[in-house]
């Protein structure tokens, strides 16, 4: 990792900042509306994966290094925990992030079937927190919520939260980040290429 | 008027990050936004900071009295809105505050105190100064695509998605590879590849206003948690 890392140059670390605003922007854009309505709440790695598909793309063009990503992990997981996330969805997203820099550096950032494959995976990071609600609810509402306050938001979430919801996440997202990073492919190849702003 | 260090605010964000972790919803969190208030105003970020209270205030007062009254489906999701609302309200507030009471130049001074290595510090640094960038060429592009006759609602989107994907994609990604190239030119021009320890002419150092800030927030927040876990509130 350290080897790597040497190779960073300034123009490197400012791309990535730049990129990491787009792909928060993005996010946030189409899984804001998700997140705030409960019923809903299960979605947002949905709505999070929708737009942000062109914008990865081009962003692993520019900086095909592989601490590229993790920065973006380390940067979103710190800003994640400063506004007070959920810890499965930080560090959901730091491990996400990172696996994604490993798949796509396997064909040197430059084979499209692998960056699809790294950016569905980069998608799955904001599932973390739901994960953790599946396998341990007792300590996910008691970090959302303390000592029983708004009862029925817990109702509402275990309501909510079934084995089709789950199912639904999951394939969901998958879907919705293939049609988005092929659509960032597609974009890369038309575009981009030929207009020499990415090789 | 104070300035506080930057390294200050970090923390302050970060016990307004433990606050909402440990304390729930409740009287406290008046305590809370009034103290983030006044720090607000005291760094001179008037305006907001006291539209910032009001918008709180009014959605408190809501919770408060009007939610009671209502019943059913629209109850259980306004009251399930306005927790997550009071649960982020801090945060954001605060980080608010945070952002811009801070330059960039005082930030990476301040953060090469703490020995934090660079690749993470420039992109943070990168990113508060892009947001606001990011806004205003978005409401440019989005003036650009209204010339051209088309928007972002449904109807246009199923008649041509094509153009308006091209029309919404190509021109943020174009300015944001043209700003990272710009950005990075005039960032090595002033030496920011240099590897010897960085300089800043501005003076970063805990002063006596740090200082009391942090112990005011530091009291809070544990007077804050010891009735809670007192169960007072």
């Amino acid at each position: 990792m350290n080897s790597e890392k040497k190779g960073f140059t300034a123009k490197d670390l400012i791309t990535t900042g730049i990129f990491s605003v787009l792909l928060l922007l993005a996010a946030m854009i189409t899984g804001g509306p998700f997140a705030s309505i409960p019923t809903l709440t299960f979605y947002f790695p949905i709505g999070a994966a929708l737009l942000a598909g062109p914008i990865f793309m081009l962003f692993i063009a520019k900086v095909p290094k592989y601490g590229a990503l993790a920065i973006v992990g380390v940067i979103m997981c710190i800003l994640g925990t400063l506004t007070g996330m959920h810890w499965g969805m930080n560090f959901g997203f730091l491990i996400c992030a990172i696996l994604a820099a490993v798949i796509s550096g396997i064909g040197k950032f430059k084979k499209p079937a692998l960056n699809l494959i790294a950016y569905i995976v980069y998608c799955i990071g904001p599932m973390g927190s739901y994960l953790v609600f599946i396998f341990n609810k007792e300590s996910w509402v008691s970090f959302m919520l303390k000592k029983g306050t708004e009862q029925e938001y817990i109702d509402k979430m275990s309501e909510v939260a079934t084995g089709s919801t789950i199912a639904i996440m999951v394939i969901g997202t998958i879907v919705v980040a293939t049609l988005s990073g092929l659509l960032g492919l597609r974009l890369m190849r038309k575009q981009f290429v030929k207009a020499g702003i990415a090789s | 008027m104070i300035s506080l260090d930057p390294r200050t605010k970090i923390i302050l964000l970060g016990f307004t990050a433990l606050f909402s972790a440990l304390i729930p919803n409740g009287i406290y969190l008046i305590v809370w936004i009034s103290l983030t208030a006044f720090l607000g105003i005291m760094l001179g970020r008037i305006g907001k900071t006291i539209r910032a209270a009001i918008i709180f205030a009014a959605l408190w007062l809501f919770a408060t009295f009007v939610l009671p009254m209502l019943s059913g489906v629209a109850h259980t999701s306004l009251l399930v809105w306005l927790g997550l609302v009071f649960k982020c309200f801090p945060c954001c507030m605060m980080a608010g505050i945070f952002i811009e009471t801070t330059q960039i130049g005082e930030f990476m001074a301040a953060m090469s105190k703490w020995k934090i290595p660079r690749s993470v510090v420039i992109p943070i640094g990168i990113m508060f100064r892009y947001f606001p960038t990011v806004k205003e060429d978005w409401s440019h592009i989005k003036d650009a695509m209204a010339l051209r006759g088309i928007n972002l609602s449904p109807a246009c989107f199923i008649k041509n998605p094509g153009t308006v994907i091209d029309a919404m994609y190509l021109p943020i990604l174009v300015t944001a590879s043209k700003a990272s190239d710009e950005l990075s030119a005039s960032a090595i021009t002033r030496g920011i590849e240099n590897p010897s320890r960085r300089t800043s002419r501005l003076d970063i150092r805990i002063k006596p206003a740090d200082v009391g800030a942090v112990i005011l927030f530091a009291l809070a927040l544990i007077i804050g948690y010891l009735l809670t876990v007192g169960g007072r509130i």
